[in-house]
């Protein structure tokens, strides 16, 4: 169109349309800009993840498509606003009516997003596991108890969901843990001692988890620790042996990542601390000794959690030198073992921390290499629903 | 790449706009062919030359059978050849498999069952392609002489992967020769914000009910109903959401593309509900299949017949699934049956019960429609006439709860006297000129917010 045009076709328009579209057409312009030439972040704690980097053309990418998927991710995550407008999302459902978020039904294993609670609780969306993931663990796990000469206990640790079922929203379904705590029992017969804290846990007896975190919290943990050491007749540390301290506010857990919203109060954290101090090292990766088992830099960042032991890795081995009962534990585990050792720390010589997902190795040679004791897998029921461990203890 | 996507807003609609409106009038269709390419290529970087070799062949056929306009015989062979290759490829691309798999459970054999991944579209611009070979064949219109013109038609990216079916006969005028002005532009932006937010705020809002119910399975009689309406919803502001953005983004180059929904959900009967639901899709199996199979003029055997084959094909268009097939025959039956005599009952009962009779149609097959297991979609619509499960169960009753508000704004807007509503606000002075704003601009910051939090995946397995 000729720009004398232009004038005489503007006085055409409805004025309110035009606006708008000049309105949006900016808006559009702004985030191209913002998109190309504002300074990126390459991290996003909330998400902990590593934001998409810069994409790279090439033919090959091309031609497989994954350059454009990787165009998408790095417009969405770099995007002006952007968590504002993941907040506003929040709101906006809530305000509709909705009492969960972050549901998605089409991926595998599904996604079930998270509840909003009573008293500011978010819990996690507990669902059957449709791919048989927990079946190939449980199996597993039987297996394993099977197959090694130390007594074993397994320990399912249930989700804040399933324990405070009082708090979740009018009506809201929820998947029964309690159906692969039986299952767990079946499988493992007289193998294996399946340490049962569903009743210990249940909200009755107390606030055993975090309100924006999907791991138990220090009480939480210290009920696990009071049920294991029961099952393995072992006298438990009492609670006020340590002192309680509250660590760096304010505490945003992994549920508020997946919930993120400006109306969240924050959560509470606190570390044991023994009251009697005794000369407890970690050795990172089996080898690198380090002072304690707390890695205290992780309290000035969004993933308190990994506050214990430095979050999760292939092998570490606690060692407490004021212990000299030879008893050496293996624990199979996921991060919810991770705020236990304080506890366990004060009962045996050793403990060895073995996380399936990043170890590939032989646990079995491991077990008689190390001259281990007593085994434990310490389990939240989640993980073992949605991620596999079965090939990794396969016996050789 | 989709229109409701950051990616799309912020670069391709922008680029697109500004190419378009710098480049001179002669270059403008190329300039729009590219685009399209590009736009088609982003999810498709291989089968684009599927698409370029279909504009090809269909191009040298057109011509040919205007070459051949006065040897009838000649012209029909290419007529046929074309539709062949056409419905050869769609039949290679999108229905091997069943057939394979048809054909191994037949016979026993094991035949490999072919594993060919369905480009884009691909049921959309073949059905384009045939009905342009149909039109120069039966001189509705003459053959395009400008391959680029004739790429305009086909591969224009708004109608590309989604429709409208635009027939050849109504767009190569356009093709040829269109006005941009700014009053169509504002309000193509206009229409492609609606269909921007019935897309992003209602369908991906309600999808997620709908799979939740799928992926719960064997539901209770209001978890059944629930699920489906969700999925009926659902479908509906995805679908005409698309076409809006389509006919928007198509008035924003100057082209007039033909509507695709009229409200379906307000029908009194199925004959009715398919004359307002996917209308182009609908015109395109009448103009081409029905009518040349005789229509209704050959006496109502012949008019039964007609209608079960053309259903049944609608219903195969939708999806390489036997759940498909069920789902047009289910309309045939349907609409046979008006035919012959539902059609003069429902127009002596009163309004409401013909309505009610033609939504609960409606829904029953969408339930059909939505579960590619056929055995457990009938499990659904028994539990949703009480022949299955229980009454109610946790996930009805939450449902009923939380997604009650979401119901209600789908169901007001899915009847005209909303679009009035709103539109009258608009048009009633000053305040309800800025209400009408502010309602516009919080919605469209809602379907911002609700693209940005599609790209926001914590993380999370690194921590447990």
């Amino acid at each position: 169109m000729k720009i004398q045009n232009v004038k005489e076709q503007w006085k055409k328009c409805e004025p309110e349309y035009a606006i708008l579209t000049v309105l949006l057409l900016l808006c559009f312009v702004f985030g191209a800009a913002w998109i190309l030439f504002a300074p990126k972040e390459d991290f996003s704690e909330d998400e902990n993840r590593a934001l998409e980097p810069a994409p790279k053309l090439s033919a090959a990418s091309l031609l497989d498509g994954s350059f454009m998927e990787s165009v998408e991710a790095y417009v969405g995550d770099h995007f002006p606003l952007r968590k504002e407008f993941i907040s506003l999302y929040t709101v906006s459902q809530v305000a509709m009516g909705k009492r969960d978020v972050g549901g998605n039904y089409s991926t595998t294993p599904a996604e079930g997003g998270v509840y909003f609670g009573s008293e500011g609780h978010l819990y996690e969306v507990l669902l059957p596991d449709r791919t048989g993931t927990f079946e190939q663990n449980a199996q597993a796990l039987a297996n394993f108890a099977g197959a090694v000469d130390v007594p074993v206990y397994l320990l399912p640790a249930p989700s804040g969901s399933q324990e405070q079922g009082g708090n979740l929203p009018l009506f809201a379904p929820n998947h029964d843990q309690r159906e692969e705590l039986q299952r767990l029992r079946e499988l493992a017969g007289e193998e294996a001692v399946v340490v049962n804290v569903f009743d210990d846990l249940a909200s009755i007896n107390g606030d055993y988890y975090f309100k924006t975190d999907h791991h138990w919290n220090t009480f939480g943990a210290y009920e696990a620790y009071e049920a294991l050491c029961g099952e393995m007749g072992i006298t438990p540390t009492p609670l006020d042996a340590y002192n309680l301290r509250t660590v760096t506010q304010p505490f945003y857990g992994t549920l508020y990542s997946k919930a993120v919203s400006f109306f969240q109060t924050p959560d509470r954290m606190y570390l044991p601390e023994l009251k009697e101090e005794q000369d407890i090292r970690q050795y990172v990766n089996g080898t690198e000794e380090r002072e304690g088992i707390y890695w205290e830099e992780y309290l000035e960042k969004k993933d308190k959690y990994s506050v214990y032991l430095g979050g999760n890795r292939g092998v570490d081995v606690v060692k407490n030198f004021d212990v000299q009962n030879g008893r050496k534990l293996l624990i199979l585990k996921d991060s919810y073992a991770n705020s236990m050792i304080p506890y366990l720390a004060t009962n045996f010589s050793e403990i060895h921390l073995i996380d399936l997902r990043y170890y590939n190795f032989n646990v079995y040679d491991y077990i008689k290499e190390q001259g281990i004791t007593d085994a434990a897998a310490i389990y939240s029921v989640k993980q073992l629903c949605d991620v596999s461990i079965a090939n990794k203890l396969i016996v050789r | 790449m989709i229109f409701s996507s950051l990616i799309y807003l912020t670069f391709f609609f922008l680029l697109v706009l500004l190419a378009y409106y710098l480049v001179p009038r002669r270059l403008k269709n190329g300039c729009l062919v590219l685009f399209s390419l590009a736009f088609y290529a982003w999810g498709e970087p291989v089968y684009v030359v599927l698409m370029i070799l279909t504009i090809v062949v269909d191009y040298c056929c057109g011509l040919l059978i205007g070459r051949f306009s006065e040897r009838r015989g000649a012209a029909r062979a290419v007529i046929v050849g074309n539709v062949l290759i056409n419905l050869g490829l769609l039949g290679w691309f999108k229905y091997a498999g069943l057939l394979v798999s048809a054909f191994d459970q037949l016979t026993g054999l094991s035949v490999p069952i072919p594993e060919v991944a369905l480009p884009i579209g691909i049921s959309f611009y073949t059905f384009e392609s045939i009905s342009y070979a149909v039109d120069v064949y039966r001189k509705e219109a003459p053959p395009v002489k400008n391959i680029i013109n004739f790429a305009t038609y086909l591969s224009f990216f708004p109608h590309l992967v989604a429709g409208p079916i635009v027939r050849y006969e109504k767009l190569q005028a356009q093709v040829l020769c269109r006005e941009e002005t700014l009053e169509k532009f504002t309000a193509g932006m206009m229409r492609f914000s609606k269909g921007l937010f019935k897309k992003v705020l209602l369908a991906n809002n309600l999808a997620v009910l709908a799979e939740r119910v799928q992926y719960m399975g064997n539901p209770s009689t209001l978890e059944a109903w629930m699920g489906v309406l969700a999925y009926t919803f659902q479908i509906y502001f995805d679908f005409s959401g698309y076409s809006d953005m389509a006919i928007g983004l198509g008035m924003m180059f100057g082209f007039e593309l033909p509507e695709n929904f009229d409200h379906p959900y307000v029908s009194r009967s199925v004959s009715e509900f398919w004359r307002r639901w996917h209308m182009t899709l609908g015109g395109w199996f009448r103009e081409y299949v029905y009518i040349p199979l005789g229509g209704n003029r050959k006496g109502m055997a012949r008019t039964v017949r007609n209608l079960a084959v053309v259903w049944v094909l609608t219903g195969l268009w939708h999806g390489a699934s036997w759940n498909f097939a069920l789902w047009g025959a289910y309309y045939a039956v349907l609409i046979i049956c008006e035919r012959l005599f539902l059609g003069k009952l429902l127009e002596k009962i009163p309004a409401f019960f013909s309505w009610l009779y033609s939504f609960v149609a409606a829904v029953v097959g969408w339930a059909i429609f939505s579960y590619t297991d056929v055995s457990a979609g009938l499990r659904v619509i028994a539990a949703m006439f009480g022949f299955a499960g229980a009454g109610t169960d946790s996930l009805g009753m939450y449902a009923l709860l939380t997604y009650g508000p979401t119901f209600l704004i789908a169901a007001v807007c899915s009847v005209p006297a909303a679009g009035r509503l709103v539109e009258r606000l608009r048009t009633s002075g000053k305040v309800g000129k800025a209400v009408w704003c502010a309602g516009f601009l919080v919605l469209f910051a809602l379907s911002m917010a609700s693209l940005v939090d599609n790209s926001y995946s914590p993380f999370l397995y690194a921590k447990f």
